[in-house]
């Protein structure tokens, strides 16, 4: 049951009436219900794994009570642990088993040494990266004091299983989620018709430019031996607009949905193409998951590095990026792209402008012809490691990279498609318009509701005739 | 909130009026080719057109034939008119057991046929059908019937297929509509039957092992057609037609397929593969479907089969 489908449209119709006419006098009645349908839409995927997140979501229940009611720091690093080997080991021995394993061997055979490992037959089960990062969170953040654990288990399970943002986030924090499970909800009609105007926008962007960019990308990636360099080039720039299309598509539609029931969750991402540089863009890239690790894994590395200055620095950085990389998957062209991600910070750090923040364009249509070509760059740069990213072995990616930098890079390109590029263009003018407001159809600046209403109308109109609608999966339920 | 719910409902009908009405206007003026989503291709391959032009105005026939392209490119009415007997081949590619109902329903009383011969390909019930129905939107008039049809594909090609193809057609009438003859490869040959130039099968005869699983929707459709031709008291045959041996092998559950068809209520169900050894090379132009050659045999075979049913008439 994915967002974009006549099953979740039917499935959430029953449930917000549910929700708002039947359970709305009882907030214990209402989480529960937000439970049973949390479970439903999981299990609408493979029953066989509710069992597996019921299980986490009980285990991290009672920890984190443990860790808070311990006396002694060894009891609290105990139970901690006991919560970081269950949640982490199980994301590894699902995710990057059988890529360790095949490393391991790939490594010894090298040096003519079989060893009798054999791979495992894995299935991965759905959003485990995302819900583990929330009992994790959770668990870290009681540890070191900064929220009380939730005393009731229906509000901590609803937590993990909050069914809008559980299969590909955001990654929500329990400060910001368990304090809204907490109190009443009450239904504000402004924040509910800005939801379905977030889930349109959502449904624009994931149906008309990622799945349409995905037909051609698809092409472009199979067969890259095939065709000129510009089309490469062409092909990296279909998948890199694919992709933020896709994720932060489905990110407008989580944040939407969770709107309609009343919830207020994390943004995952702020215009990233307008950024200035690479650390611009990671701030607004990915938010949910770039802020977690920022916490847990890059603030304690900078403090264990500290005495080695902008080395120790720069050390951090690669560590915590090549961690992002890692988080996408068992490849080691993610780890690729996470590192690489992580090298492009060491100029910003050596020149010290690491933490500037710079606004783009500050109150003026157009940007700056130095913010241009600043944006610019940034987006080729990224662009590039999107190559890496979405290859199936580094070796093809060295092969795509060569092939695209050949003679044929400056001929013209096959597969180059008017519809596909001309929504690219809409969507990039759109946010650019919009990149103060919350989303694209965010235009409560249009004081005329017929004008609005005609946008809206024609945004509908725009998905059902130029949507895309034979890849309906998103690109990061495989994460 | 009972403010939201009737703004929602409110919106979705205007949208509902609006995308109905933009399709048409379209279709007034726009051409197909440049919106993804609407797959509207008179004449595009298999001569429906021409067919459906045909059977609008043909009266009795003996026998009528249903089914995909193994019916239209392997049941040769010629062959069938030397024994004596009228033919029409009312079939069409990837035609599902959804569109046979459809064009059965609306041809079969100004045919009137003695017999109807429906040739089962297992692959169509695995099918959603919306290249078939696609095909008849785009080469026939539009009615409620078929409008009844692309709702029950529940897919949005369809869909606005339809709606375009209103405009469409009022905009440009029968003018221009010509079917692509496939490379002058194809030939049409009156009442219905599709000749293949090639005698030649240059294609690969090595396929993986497959099941093929029906769905639901398909066989309740079927069932609808066997009770059509029960209720207008027509006799109705069912047949698999020939395909390569080695193709025919790579579909595991055969046993079943044949077991589900011999278990439905049709006059004689017939498989030729079962008693049909014909060379892939000679009697094929590609793995599935039947050349010349091959027609002939396995129009003699079907005749001799069928002749029984015909005479009781």
């Amino acid at each position: 049951m994915i967002f974009n489908s006549v099953e979740f449209f039917i499935f959430f119709s029953v449930f917000f009436v549910l929700y708002w006419f039947v359970s709305n006098r009882n907030l214990s009645f209402q989480n529960i219900l937000l439970l049973i349908g949390s479970y439903i839409f999981y299990a609408w995927w493979d029953w066989r794994f509710l069992s597996l997140l019921i299980g986490s979501s009980l285990l991290n229940y009672y920890l984190g009570l443990g860790i808070w009611n311990s006396k002694t720091d060894k009891k609290k690093k105990g139970l901690l642990l006991i919560g970081l080997v269950q949640g982490l080991g199980g994301l590894i021995f699902f995710k990057y088993v059988n890529f360790f394993v095949d490393s391991f061997l790939s490594a010894f055979s090298f040096f003519n040494i079989d060893l009798n490992l054999h791979a495992m037959n894995l299935i991965l089960p759905l959003g485990i990266s995302f819900y583990t990062f929330r009992t994790v969170s959770y668990l870290l953040d009681i540890y070191k004091g900064k929220i009380e654990p939730s005393h009731n288990p229906i509000v901590f399970f609803s937590y993990v299983a909050f069914f809008p943002s559980l299969i590909s986030g955001p990654i929500d924090r329990a400060s910001t989620l368990i304090p809204q499970l907490e109190k009443n909800r009450n239904f504000d009609y402004d924040q509910a018709v800005d939801g379905c105007r977030q889930i349109l926008w959502g449904l624009f962007k994931k149906f008309v430019v990622a799945d349409n960019c995905g037909l051609f990308t698809k092409l472009i990636f199979n067969d890259y031996h095939e065709l000129p360099g510009s089309s490469l080039l062409l092909g990296a720039f279909y998948y890199t607009i694919q992709i933020y299309a896709d994720f932060s598509g489905y990110s407008d539609m989580a944040i939407g949905f969770a709107k309609l029931l009343g919830f207020n969750i994390t943004k995952n991402f702020d215009y990233p193409f307008f950024s200035q540089n690479i650390a611009g863009f990671w701030r607004k890239w990915h938010i949910s998951l770039t802020s977690w690790l920022t916490d847990f894994v890059f603030t304690p590395l900078t403090i264990a590095f500290r005495d080695y200055g902008k080395v120790g620095l720069i050390l951090a950085i690669i560590i915590n990026f090549t961690t992002i990389g890692l988080w996408h998957g068992a490849n080691w062209t993610f780890i690729l792209f996470g590192f690489l991600h992580g090298c492009y910070y060491i100029p910003l750090i050596i020149r010290g402008t690491l933490s500037k923040k710079n606004k783009i364009a500050d109150d003026k249509l157009l940007p700056s012809f130095s913010e241009f070509i600043y944006m610019s760059i940034t987006f080729i740069v990224v662009m590039l490691t999107f190559i890496v990213f979405r290859s199936d072995t580094i070796s093809q990616a060295v092969d795509y990279f060569a092939r695209m930098f050949s003679s044929s890079f400056l001929s013209i390109p096959k597969l180059f498609n008017k519809i596909t590029t001309g929504f690219i263009i809409v969507l990039i003018a759109v946010e650019w318009l919009q990149r103060s407001k919350q989303h694209g159809l965010q235009i409560t600046n249009i004081s005329n509701p017929f004008m609005r209403k005609t946008l809206y109308f024609i945004t509908v109109l725009i998905i059902f005739i130029f949507g895309a609608f034979n890849n309906a999966d998103f690109l990061y339920f495989k994460f | 909130m009972l403010t939201f719910i009737k703004k929602i409902l409110a919106f979705t009908s205007i949208g509902i009026v609006l995308y109905i009405v933009c399709l048409f206007v379209l279709g007034l003026f726009v051409p197909p080719s440049i919106l993804p989503n609407i797959k509207y291709k008179p004449g595009n391959y298999g001569y429906m057109y021409t067919r459906l032009n045909e059977a609008d105005t043909a009266s009795r026939v003996d026998i009528l034939v249903l089914g995909a392209s193994h019916a239209y490119r392997g049941i040769d009415p010629r062959e069938f008119k030397r024994a004596g007997w009228n033919v029409f081949n009312l079939a069409s590619s990837a035609q599902t057991p959804i569109q046979t109902e459809y064009l059965l329903g609306k041809y079969i009383d100004s045919f009137k046929p003695k017999l109807i011969v429906y040739e089962i390909a297992p692959t169509v019930f695995s099918n959603e059908g919306v290249e078939s129905t696609l095909d008849i939107m785009a080469n026939s008039d539009l009615n409620s019937e078929l409008f009844k049809m692309a709702l029950k594909s529940r897919d949005l090609w369809v869909l606005n297929t339809f709606f375009y193809a209103i405009g469409k057609k009022l905009a440009d009438g029968k003018k221009n509509i010509k079917d692509n003859a496939g490379d002058d490869e194809d030939a049409y040959i009156s009442g219905g039957f599709v000749q293949k130039k090639s005698l030649e099968n240059t294609s690969s005869l090595v396929f993986d092992d497959k099941q093929i699983e029906f769905l639901e929707s398909q066989k309740d459709a079927f069932e609808r057609i066997l009770a059509v031709a029960s209720r207008k008291n027509v006799q109705i045959i069912l047949v698999q037609a020939p395909i390569t041996s080695e193709y025919y092998r790579s579909i595991k559950n055969m046993n079943e397929i044949n077991n589900y068809f011999l278990s439905r209520k049709a006059n004689a169900y017939y498989n030729f593969n079962d008693f049909m050894s014909l060379d892939s090379k000679a009697f094929f132009y590609d793995h599935h479907h039947l050349n010349q050659n091959g027609v002939q045999f396995f129009n003699k075979a079907l005749l001799d089969k069928i002749q029984p049913f015909l005479k009781k008439n």
